[in-house]
């Protein structure tokens, strides 16, 4: 039967003069997936950290398994752990210099191998490690493999096992799909399903809609830290939407007309890109207004072609053409000069300074265009800042507090803020809207659309598929470095983005298969 | 997650330096005579100058562990070369020596660490070999500025001002000064913000060597000789008045106050431990005692405030 598993009561926590969570109060039933929501800075990580152990409450109760903790003090990720509480967090904690394996097991190495005379058979660890990710449909994870060496949503899944070395009875999954291709959410659910079919609670953040349609049996929606509504499925998604951000939004997904105007130059081309050894090349022009999505299957290339476009990523052979003249040697700065910008995938590591004033990051790219003379004009970089800071929304206190006061979504915010400064003429998105909220989102969108209409050429490299769709004018469907599909119009529908990710891989199977018969 | 302004390092200096001021006065029976004023400040220009090049270098994201050879090697030059071209050539050597540590670091990619103590042995061997005692000697001019007054006011005293008033506006109202931090902070945002970055850290170790080099001058124009010993205890009490002074060792914080005002406190450290008659030899043990101090107390201000926001929710829930 289902049974209360952990309850939170009452939880408050500040952050200095932020008040993270105010009074929110959770429950989540055993064999149940429960899904939280909420807008970014709404609190959903903050209670999720607070039940995994990672930060103690200041204000509240927590109830495991009928038993009362009221006084927190000593409630720590080991505790959580104990009481059966485990955590996969969207920044991954795993040690990137350690095997898959290593990693898997690490800290429970006692309790759940096999050891002779006390020591660790990293044979018999590789055996259990192969058997597990087999039993999660993983077994395309080489368990002697270097964790760092593995792309992202690899990586990603690797800490969802690793959670399950733990006996979790209250799974935690804080934006664990954020980063997955299609093919690894649904691997990931169908881990869920086990773990739910075992009578595991598994509480979960997302900010995909169609996610929560699917897999949630609960959902309970936070606002300004505190909790304002708990459903059971099925979910009206308007009255998730609206609940999230306290007001009607009307949920967009009109298709912009291109206006492009093809006889111009293009502004940005690549020619006879190669983006790894013995790989087809790639060759596109690229004009103003355009809306150039790029899809495929995680890890074929999608990162690399943009960051080539940016100078970032050293592809093996061809050039790059801005408005016609090739730029040697690509480098971010010589992009950027010439008007190429990129909001990378990692905002924390490759794009904020999060000891740097809100200002100071947001004006970082444009601050030889607000200087005379070598003289930083303070007031010119103040209305400058101020504007994109308001037309961003950017939810802030003062524009010398520093990024790292921000929530993740207004980050992500800044990062745009940060780029549009310099008026690019191209603009290159590396999955901007991983772990963006819906409203955040929207207006991101909106933005991406009206900078199309103004003449920028944007390419946007999203993970999740469904978002290029009604934003992009055409998308290249990449398979293995290069392109095996382009989509343009009407003809981008999810239906046929998958279709055109997968199609060439069957294909390939097909193809190696024949091979091996002759 | 701020600190309360007062436990921030850079407002606990200036806490240190006041406590220190009032035992100094205590110790002495009486308050600070103009002269002694003026010797603080003399006496505190060279920790400061080192101070500040090493702040620098820290808050692009470096560290300069040869600081105290080229303060060496620099006074050694200017004792040892004609009076006219004695201080330019030093300068240009302090240059030099920063531009080595600076290419090295980010052109070949070499650890700051390694590669400035290696740097420092080779430094401090050149110094040697240029004199191996102390001797030469200094253009009057140098003493002059090094020691004499200007009313009331240390002629030093202009020089250390016109460099906090340059610093200043480098930090805070040029692009430079901004990329400084923002490298330091994190390089990679910066190099994808189009920040020449390579060129922004060799800048901090060339600034570390001027700064080193006026030093030396100063040192020079003091002793009215040269001393290839004389840098040797610098590169610690650099670091010392850097991470004293707020400076990050993470990097991408830093500020100027905190520097001056932690020169001041090894100063006065120093005079105290003259007053007691206390053996010399304590200021190293000082010197290395307040490092670990620093460290530890930032890390043990941490401590703190969780343990203070624990009780005072355990308080809230009781009431």
């Amino acid at each position: 039967m289902n049974e209360r598993l952990l309850t939170a009561e009452h939880i408050e926590k500040r952050f200095g003069a932020t008040v993270a969570l105010q009074d929110a109060s959770l429950e989540v039933t055993s064999g149940q997936v429960h899904a939280l929501l909420g807008e970014n800075g709404a609190g959903k990580s903050t209670m999720m950290k607070i039940l995994a152990g990672y930060y103690k409450p200041d204000r509240g109760m927590l109830t495991i398994d009928d038993r009362h903790l009221a006084d927190l003090s000593h409630w720590s990720t080991r505790a959580a752990t104990r009481a059966g509480v485990v955590a996969v967090y969207q920044e991954l904690s795993l040690s990137s210099h350690l095997t898959v394996a290593e990693n898997l097991f690490l800290g429970v190495e006692t309790t759940t191998l096999k050891l002779a005379q006390g020591l660790i058979s990293p044979r018999d660890r590789a055996k259990r490690a192969r058997e597990l990710l087999l039993s999660c449909d993983l077994s395309d994870i080489e368990p002697n493999a270097i964790v760092g060496e593995l792309s992202l949503a690899t990586q990603q899944m690797v800490e969802v096992v690793k959670a399950l070395t733990r006996h979790p009875r209250v799974l935690l999954l804080d934006e664990a799909t954020s980063s997955l291709p299609e093919d690894y959410v649904q691997k990931l659910f169908r881990i869920v399903q086990r773990l739910k079919e075992a009578g595991v609670a598994i509480l979960f953040v997302s900010h995909r809609l169609d996610e929560i349609d699917h897999f949630a049996d609960q959902a309970t929606i936070f606002r300004d830290g505190i909790n304002v509504g708990t459903m059971d499925a099925p979910f009206d998604r308007q009255t998730l939407i609206d609940l999230m951000a306290g007001r009607a939004v009307q949920h967009r997904a009109t298709s912009i007309a291109p206006t492009v105007n093809y006889d111009s130059a293009p502004l940005i081309s690549a020619h006879k890109l190669i983006l790894k050894e013995s790989h087809d090349p790639i060759t596109i022009d690229i004009w103003g207004g355009e809306v150039v999505g790029v899809a495929g299957l995680e890890g074929h290339g999608q990162q690399e072609f943009l960051l080539s476009l940016f100078g970032a990523y050293h592809p093996v052979g061809g050039t790059i053409r801005v408005l016609g003249s090739v730029v040697r040697h690509p480098e971010p700065r010589r992009m950027i000069s010439r008007g190429v910008v990129l909001v990378p995938q990692n905002r924390k590591t490759e794009a904020l300074h999060l000891n740097l004033s809100i200002q100071e990051n947001v004006a970082l790219m444009g601050l030889p265009g607000m200087a005379r003379a070598g003289w930083i004009d303070s007031r010119k970089e103040r209305e400058h800042v101020t504007e994109l800071v308001d037309r961003l929304a950017v939810r802030r206190t003062r524009l010398d507090d520093p990024a790292s006061s921000l929530s993740g979504g207004n980050q992500q915010k800044l990062v745009f803020a940060k780029v549009l400064l310099t008026k690019p003429r191209v603009l290159l998105l590396v999955d901007p809207m991983r772990g963006v909220d819906v409203a955040t989102k929207t207006a991101l969108f909106d933005i991406i659309r009206d900078l199309a209409k103004a003449g920028t050429a944007i390419v946007l490299y999203s993970s999740d598929t469904s978002e290029l769709v009604g934003v992009a004018t055409r998308v290249l469907v990449f398979y293995e470095y290069h392109v095996v599909t382009t989509l343009v119009g009407s003809h981008i529908t999810n239906e046929t983005l998958v279709d055109a990710a997968f199609h060439r891989k069957e294909k390939a199977i097909r193809a190696h298969v024949s091979v091996a018969q002759e | 997650m701020r600190m309360s302004p007062w436990l921030k390092n850079e407002y606990l200096i200036y806490g240190i330096l006041l406590v220190l001021l009032v035992t100094y006065v205590i110790l002495n029976h009486s308050l600070l005579s103009v002269f002694q004023i003026q010797s603080l400040i003399t006496s505190s220009a060279p920790y400061f100058l080192v101070g500040l090049g090493e702040s620098i270098v820290i808050i692009a994201g470096g560290i300069d562990l040869s600081i105290g050879y080229m303060v060496s090697l620099t006074c050694v030059v200017v004792a040892t070369t004609a009076a006219t071209v004695g201080v330019p050539l030093a300068l240009l050597v302090g240059a030099a020596a920063g531009l080595i540590n600076g290419l090295l670091i980010t052109h070949f990619r070499l650890s700051a660490l390694v590669t400035t103590l290696a740097t420092g042995s080779f430094f401090f061997g050149i110094a040697l070999h240029i004199l191996p005692t102390p001797g030469g000697s200094v253009a009057p001019w140098i003493s002059t500025i090094a020691e004499n007054n200007l009313g009331p006011i240390p002629l030093v005293a202009f020089v250390l001002g016109l460099i906090l008033v340059l610093t200043w506006i480098v930090y805070y109202r040029t692009p430079t000064g901004r990329y400084l931090f923002a490298v330091g902070d994190n390089l990679e945002g910066a190099r994808q913000s189009g920040i020449d970055e390579k060129r922004i850290r060799v800048g901090s170790y060339v600034a570390a060597g001027l700064l080193a080099a006026l030093a030396g001058i100063f040192l020079a124009g003091q002793t009215s000789s040269g001393d290839p010993n004389i840098g040797t205890p610098f590169t610690l009490n650099a670091i010392v008045i850097a991470v004293l002074g707020g400076t990050s060792l993470a990097g991408g914080v830093g500020s100027i106050g905190g520097v001056v005002a932690a020169s001041f406190v090894l100063t006065v450290i120093s005079d105290i431990i003259f007053l007691t008659n206390a053996s010399s030899y304590l200021q190293y043990i000082v010197s290395g005692g307040i490092l670990v101090l620093v460290l530890g107390l930032s890390q043990g201000v941490r401590i703190v405030r969780s343990i203070s926001r624990h009780s005072e929710g355990r308080q809230v829930r009781q009431g």
